[in-house]
């Protein structure tokens, strides 16, 4: 683990070097820094064998596939993102492979004290991430508020380390719980990462959702849920609960697209809690499908663009459908994805909950994640009528880069291969089949 | 050896495929393409039938799917419509055939999915609100028996058969009829009836006997009363033959659910005449035949009710 982490620190700091020589020898055009993007993905190349190969970590290899896959996606968006806005701040691609370590360390955290250094550092990491465009209002807004929830997350983490330092037990819990389920994002709790995925760039939110969701799921699975009582079962179940349904319903009456897809990504967190709560053997794939959904969802979002200063409202995507419609299809099969709509992945994860929950008898479990589906595909059904049912008024500017359309089209075909893996091998256990890939160095 | 479901899946699919790669401006190349792949699949379900791989059910539900479709196949060259009728034709197929009933109501969500989106495309925002409606119309009555499945309670009979019951337009169960049909092109009414319907009564016939038969009969025969008033009220031709088939698929649908197969033979008789119907609008003489097969199916199944 250690050698991961020192390998991908070296090759952030080198990222760092070279790009501060570009800029001080003048080359500080976008075309210039092809070669540090090659570096960075070397160095997240390179950083993963070791920690492939450690036989002690073997039954978290999905979760740093997962991760990996995140940071990758991140890396092309970012490149993407640098390239189209024309601009030459070089921190990101460091910032992203520190990230990165941190995540990772994240995943194999077993011990509260861990957890709470590696997630401080791994939000003020998010913090810069967010903020990497200095001249925007909005961004530094969004940077502002998530430094703050960072700070008042610490202070929480600290007081429960330190209930559970003196054996008050049942306040450390209920500090220690709250804590993480503001670290998810869960509902209520939601606003700031909701502000987050809309206003920061896609590869700093696909970042968030990593460090968040797979980090911070990773320590829920190994570690939080052996302080789970009876009472605290039924308190995050009701959380789990509010998850699948509040995020969808505040979806409904969004008019810019771009917070409409941040709520219906605001689910996840409901899920990831049901599945910690029913079925951790299933969490991997959970995360698996996380790192291809969200780069895939926000990639889309800022596909289609009239002007520079788009709103991302709803007759933006007027008509989009008709003129790329392989992209809108993929794009909005990796949202229903996301939202657990049938024959998608999504709804395998559902599918699990549902097996274990009538195993626990609680049926109400069923009726509830098929409101959940329901109510997260009414905004995807309105806007696969906009996209495909309505002309276009405007004539669409090519933004995007072709690199773009391919990575939503990837990331929709992935989901769905994994989606087929999952149904036509349903004598085998999925988590199992899925760890069959050549990771088994 | 190659199991039904798959056949299904991969022949038309294939088809789709093929079709869809004959250039958009040939289209005799497509027709006689057409025309061979409908022999062919219709030699493959024979084939099947002889071999006992499908049963006799199953045999005469995808045949009359694949002869109602028939008019699509020879008489128009639409690129599209021919490429994406193969595409529905072999989702239903697979629904028909699928192995349990979850899987059976995953192929036919992905079939009306796929319909839907075919008449989105065909007209403006009144066809994509309507579209829009019916996805999640289907998406939670699909959803509610693909979950109703895995418990056991009694009073969940009612919402296993929801979705057969809104596929052969069961009036109480279909609100989506009357918005999917008005202004809709012949075309895609004849593929909405003829990829849809047998999905819906193949469902219908997985479905367990009914808790109360009573009740059902009496929904049943309220249904047809009410769907014969609005026959008698609706002024369009084309929205009449699909209100004419609600009155004989409501009474039909009794008939199945309490384990009279003789129901489904008497549906699928009236969804071809229906057909016929919507083809053959321009012919006032045919209507008359139509409206007396119609009686007398509507004779036979009132008396076997």
């Amino acid at each position: 683990m250690i050698t991961t982490f020192l390998t991908l620190t070296l090759f952030a700091f080198l990222c760092l070097f070279l790009e501060s020589l570009g800029s001080k020898i003048g080359k500080r055009k976008s075309g210039e820094r092809t070669y540090i993007l090659a570096i960075a993905l070397a160095g997240l190349l390179i950083s993963s064998f070791p920690l492939f190969g450690a036989a002690q970590l073997a039954h978290l290899k999905l979760s740093f596939v997962a991760c990996s896959i995140s940071t990758l996606l991140a890396l092309f968006l970012a490149n993407a993102q640098l390239r189209q806005a024309q601009i030459e701040y070089g921190e990101v691609y460091a910032l992203i492979l520190v990230c990165h370590a941190l995540t990772l360390y994240l995943i194999t955290s077993q011990d509260l004290l861990q957890f709470i250094l590696l997630s401080a550092f791994a939000n003020m990491l998010l913090v810069g991430l967010s903020s990497f465009r200095k001249d925007h209002s909005l961004v530094t807004e969004v940077a502002l508020k998530y430094l703050i929830i960072s700070i008042f997350l610490f202070c929480l983490l600290s007081l429960s380390l330190l209930f559970f330092a003196h054996s008050n037990q049942v306040v450390a819990r209920s500090f220690l719980w709250g804590s993480l389920l503001l670290f998810i994002g869960c509902t209520p709790f939601f606003n700031i990462h909701v502000k987050y995925l809309e206003k920061a760039p896609p590869f700093a939110s696909t970042l968030l959702m990593s460090v968040t969701l797979i980090g911070g799921g990773s320590f829920i699975a190994n570690f939080a849920t052996q302080y789970l009582s009876t009472n605290l079962f039924h308190f995050l179940l009701v959380f789990a609960s509010l998850s699948l349904i509040i995020p969808p319903i505040l979806a409904l009456d969004q008019q810019r697209i771009a917070k409409l897809v941040s709520f219906l990504c605001m689910v996840q967190a409901g899920i990831l809690l049901l599945l910690s709560l029913f079925k951790l053997a299933s969490i991997q794939v959970f995360f698996l499908h996380l790192s291809l959904a969200i780069p895939g969802t926000l990639a889309g979002i800022r596909f289609w663009k009239h002007s520079q200063k788009s709103g991302f409202n709803w007759e933006d995507y007027a008509g989009a459908g008709r003129k790329h419609p392989l992209v809108a299809l993929a794009w909005l099969y990796t949202l229903s994805s996301l939202i657990g709509a049938p024959l998608t992945l999504g709804f395998w994860l559902y599918l699990e909950i549902a097996q274990a929950a009538i195993a626990n008898q609680l049926e109400w479990i069923l009726a509830l994640i098929g409101i959940a589906i329901v109510l997260g595909m009414f905004p995807i059904a309105r806007l696969a009528v906009f996209m495909f049912g309505k002309p276009t008024r405007h004539a669409m500017m090519r933004l995007h880069r072709p690199q773009q359309s391919f990575l939503i089209i990837a990331c929709a075909g992935i989901i769905l291969g994994a989606k087929i893996i999952c149904f036509w091998l349903p004598q085998y256990d999925a988590v199992s089949v899925f760890n069959l890939w050549p990771f088994t160095f | 050896m190659i199991q039904p479901l798959e056949l299904v899946l991969l022949f038309p699919l294939s088809a789709a495929l093929l079709l869809s790669l004959v250039p958009r401006d040939d289209s005799r190349t497509r027709h006689s393409l057409g025309v061979l792949f409908q022999v062919a699949w219709f030699i493959t379900l024979l084939y099947l039938y002889k071999t006992r791989t499908i049963n006799l059910e199953e045999f005469i539900l995808l045949a009359t799917q694949s002869a109602a479709l028939i008019w699509i196949r020879f008489k128009k060259n639409d690129y599209l419509l021919q490429t994406i009728t193969w595409l529905i034709m072999s989702l239903s197929a697979a629904s028909i055939l699928a192995i349990s009933f979850q899987l059976a109501l995953l192929f036919a969500f992905c079939q009306v999915l796929l319909l839907l989106f075919a008449i989105l495309q065909t007209g403006g925002l009144y066809k994509g609100r309507t579209a829009y409606e019916s996805i999640l119309f289907f998406l939670s009555i699909d959803l509610a028996a693909f979950f109703a499945v895995m418990l056991n309670y009694e009073w969940l009979y009612w919402i296993l058969i929801l979705p057969g019951l809104a596929r052969i337009l069961f009036p109480l169960a279909s609100p989506h009829a009357k918005n999917i049909f008005f202004n809709c092109p012949t075309e895609v009414m004849i593929l909405f009836l003829a990829t849809t319907v047998p999905v819906g009564l193949s469902l219908l016939t997985h479905a367990p006997l009914p808790p109360y038969p009573e009740i059902l009969g009496t929904i049943a025969a309220a249904s047809a009363l009410f769907a014969a008033v609005v026959f008698l009220m609706e002024k369009s031709r084309r929205q009449r033959s699909v209100v004419l088939f609600m009155i004989q698929s409501s009474l039909s649908a009794a008939l199945i659910l309490n384990a009279q197969i003789f129901g489904l033979w008497l549906c699928l008789i009236a969804l071809l005449n229906s057909i016929l119907w919507l083809y053959l609008l321009e012919w006032p003489r045919v209507r008359i035949f139509n409206i007396l097969t119609a009686t007398i199916i509507i004779f036979c199944l009132a008396y076997l009710s």
